[in-house]
């Protein structure tokens, strides 16, 4: 139950009310009371501080009961939030050509569906972080407006096959 | 529409910051299963899920979102325990990056990791942690 005041009520009234409900009078006894003191009082009103007196809870759903053209306008449900903490990572080793030797590189792309889709779809087209920051996180839409911004065109290669010397072993 | 997944083709993962996310590499499920469960009940951490990325390879989820540092406690209490290596591995990765990455789509020949055992709550971190999986999964099949 709100615990806000209900507007255009005197406390006289309110006052009254409370003495009312407090000994089991029904609204509508109350109302009549009400009238011939000369505190005469909207049923509307009257009614919700009844409630709030008795500390009833509001009727759940009520706008059913209201037909559609008296409904208050209501606010689609909010959206998930964008960003919610959690990102697509996209790694794996890469070469450019102004570095040709592999190195680790990952883009790590926050945002909405579609933009991570076209993210992602472009960083595969070739476009790789650069080997000086090549741990890059942005959001899908800036990679998408700004891509070499982020990154330059190179290749994603898999990781080279690295074969150990048999004379440096660890000791 | 060109085929944009071939062999060379860029991984693709789910990181988070605040989800407990342990890589079990190089152990069978039992074992993969005793840490979840140990960790689970050490940390408080309410459910966990284990995928199955390969043979002996193991993902494991958990579903109470932690800090930050939490995460990388709990991640390290695992590692030392266990003395698993690449489990140190990835707990130096977490420590570089500030967050914790899971592989989603395939690799090379390794199909995507698959759910094998779920256990306790899954409302909180894994039920996100599987919408965002699905998102990943819908975007790279959009690729092929």
């Amino acid at each position: 139950m709100p615990k806000t005041k209900s507007k255009g009520i005197s406390p006289k009234t309110r006052w009254a009310i409370k003495g009312y409900v407090n000994q089991g009078y029904s609204a509508n006894k109350i109302q009549k009371n009400l009238t011939k003191q000369g505190l005469g009082i909207q049923r509307k009103k009257l009614l919700a501080e009844v409630r709030k007196i008795k500390g009833l809870k509001p009727k759940a759903d009520r706008q059913k009961y209201i037909p559609k053209k008296y409904r208050r306008r209501v606010s689609p449900p909010a959206r998930k939030p964008v960003y919610s903490g959690k990102h697509i990572a996209v790694y794996k080793n890469a070469t450019t050509r102004r570095h040709p030797k592999p190195y680790s590189a990952r883009f790590e792309f926050y945002g909405r569906g579609k933009d991570l889709a076209k993210a992602i779809r472009l960083a595969l087209s070739g476009i790789v972080p650069r080997c000086e920051d090549p741990f890059v996180e942005c959001s899908a839409r800036a990679f998408l407006n700004d891509p070499y911004r982020f990154g330059e065109k190179g290749e994603w290669v898999d990781r080279p096959n690295i074969e150990s010397c048999p004379h440096s072993r660890s000791i | 529409m060109t085929d944009l997944i071939s062999k060379a083709a860029p991984i693709l993962g789910l990181s988070d910051r605040e989800t407990v996310m342990l890589d079990l590499d190089e152990m069978n499920f039992k074992s993969a299963r005793y840490w979840a469960m140990l960790v689970l009940e050490k940390y408080r951490l309410k459910g966990f899920i284990i995928l199955k990325s390969s043979k002996n390879h193991y993902h494991a989820v958990f579903d109470r979102y932690v800090s930050r540092e939490e995460n990388l406690n709990i991640v390290a209490w695992v590692a030392i325990l266990s003395k698993n290596i690449s489990l140190l591995r990835y707990l130096a990765m977490q420590c570089i990056k500030m967050s914790s990455t899971l592989r989603v789509a395939p690799k090379g020949d390794k199909p995507s990791p698959r759910i094998v055992y779920r256990f306790g709550c899954q409302d909180h971190a894994i039920k996100d942690f599987l919408e965002f999986r699905q998102l990943i999964k819908r975007i790279h099949s959009s690729m092929q």
